[in-house]
């Protein structure tokens, strides 16, 4: 009787000791499970970010058909009645002046033209409060693969400022940008954006883009945004009645723009 | 144990935080960014990879430090899990950006640096606590 208690025990405990290494096993198994779905997961996650990331952004040159004939209306749009001399939009009286220091390669630059400068350009510069000044500092564009361009590609936008379309230059290269690192500023291009500048003498560009003064200018430009330690673009510097502004770096946002305009005003 | 690894991930996310949230404060208000090395700060900044998809990466960083904080308010394995995850995603995307920092922007930003450290801890710390097997019970 007792030896008979005694094996129903132990087949009990046998049971029961192989039902826990059942669970553990399971157990085990599905944490196995948990850590591979974790990790494939991050590894998926970060794939698709760095694919986003290097694939970069907008858009991939020159644009034809109906998408440049939006991105030009929108140009002139913007720019429409505005008076212009040289890199200078608005009117030469203006009580603020805004200086930016851009590199039409510089994609940063590109978000804050198509952004927050945008809505300066159409309310502060057009209402004649505030005049906007473009200057040259070397950034994206030295990073890449053929920095000397970057002389040539700036005074192409001056050289549309000897016939008071610097501006429209500057948004339309903006506007169709090329990827960085893509080595996409050439001849071609920069005379492709020159053709779509309504009303510009394009013969009259092509010599004065070659001009010494305007590939001078740019340098210029550079020496002055190193005395000013500016090392980033877009760096605006805003100017009033009331004296200088803290300058404003990178892709800063309209309101405050309008914040350091008030402060100067 | 577990207590002192809890307290070093509130620690490395909390440090995580000011960093990230600095640099998404700088962006947002058109500040210069205070740099140690002569303009690298700036440059990365401005670099097209500062952004994805047109969200500046810091907030991106910001939001994920905060998601590994408050994945340890879920006691399971699944907060544990989830804490790990997000962690080993921070990680693999700060390996990449400073890849990028290197080699192609060829400019170090030290809150970038400074964040991928905290990251590089906190999947550690994270991993740790994750795959530590402990019996149920």
């Amino acid at each position: 009787m007792a030896s008979r208690t005694k094996q129903k025990e132990a087949a009990r405990a046998k049971r029961l000791a192989e039902e826990r290494a059942r669970q553990e096993r399971e157990r085990r198994q599905r944490r196995l499970r948990m850590i591979a779905g974790v990790v494939i997961g991050a590894v998926a996650v970060v794939a698709v970010a760095i694919a986003i990331s290097s694939g970069g952004g907008g858009s991939h040159g020159l644009q034809t058909g109906t998408k440049l004939t939006a991105t030009k209306a929108s140009v002139n749009n913007v720019l429409a009645g505005i008076p212009q001399s040289g890199s200078t939009l608005g009117n030469a009286n203006a009580p603020v002046t805004v200086t930016e220091f851009g590199d039409l390669q510089c994609p940063i630059c590109r978000d804050f033209a198509l952004g927050a400068e945008n809505q300066l350009i159409s309310n502060e510069v057009k209402s004649g409060k505030v005049k906007l000044v473009y200057r040259s500092l070397m950034t994206a564009t030295g990073n890449g693969p053929n920095p000397s361009i970057f002389p040539t590609q700036q005074a192409a936008a001056l050289a549309a400022g000897e016939q008071q379309k610097a501006w429209q230059y500057i948004l339309l290269f903006y506007h169709q940008q090329g990827t960085e690192d893509t080595n996409y500023v050439n001849t071609a291009y920069l005379d492709g954006i020159a053709r779509q500048v309504a009303g510009l003498n394009f013969s009259k560009w092509s010599t004065d883009r070659q001009s010494a003064n305007l590939t001078g200018q740019v340098t210029t430009d550079q020496q002055l945004a190193a005395s000013k330690g500016f090392t980033s673009t877009p760096s605006l510097t805003i100017q009033g009645p009331k004296g200088s502004a803290q300058p404003i770096v990178g892709d800063a946002s309209y309101s405050s723009l309008q914040q350091a305009i008030k402060s100067v005003s | 144990m577990d207590r002192r690894l809890v307290i070093a991930i509130v620690v490395f996310c909390l440090l995580g935080i000011a960093d990230a949230g600095y640099l998404t404060y700088v962006h947002y208000a058109g500040l210069k960014v205070a740099c140690l090395a002569h303009g690298g700060c700036e440059t990365v900044q401005a670099s097209r990879w500062s952004k994805l998809d047109g969200v500046p990466v810091s907030l991106l960083g910001l939001i994920g430090y905060i998601a590994i904080l408050l994945s340890l308010l879920i006691r399971t394995e699944l907060g544990r899990a989830a804490g790990f995850g997000i962690a080993l995603i921070g990680f693999g995307f700060s390996m990449y950006l400073t890849y990028r920092e290197i080699f192609t922007i060829k400019a170090i930003c030290q809150w970038c640096v400074g964040s991928a450290v905290f990251m590089t801890v906190l999947v550690v710390l994270t991993g740790i606590r994750f795959l530590r097997d402990e019996a149920p019970g």
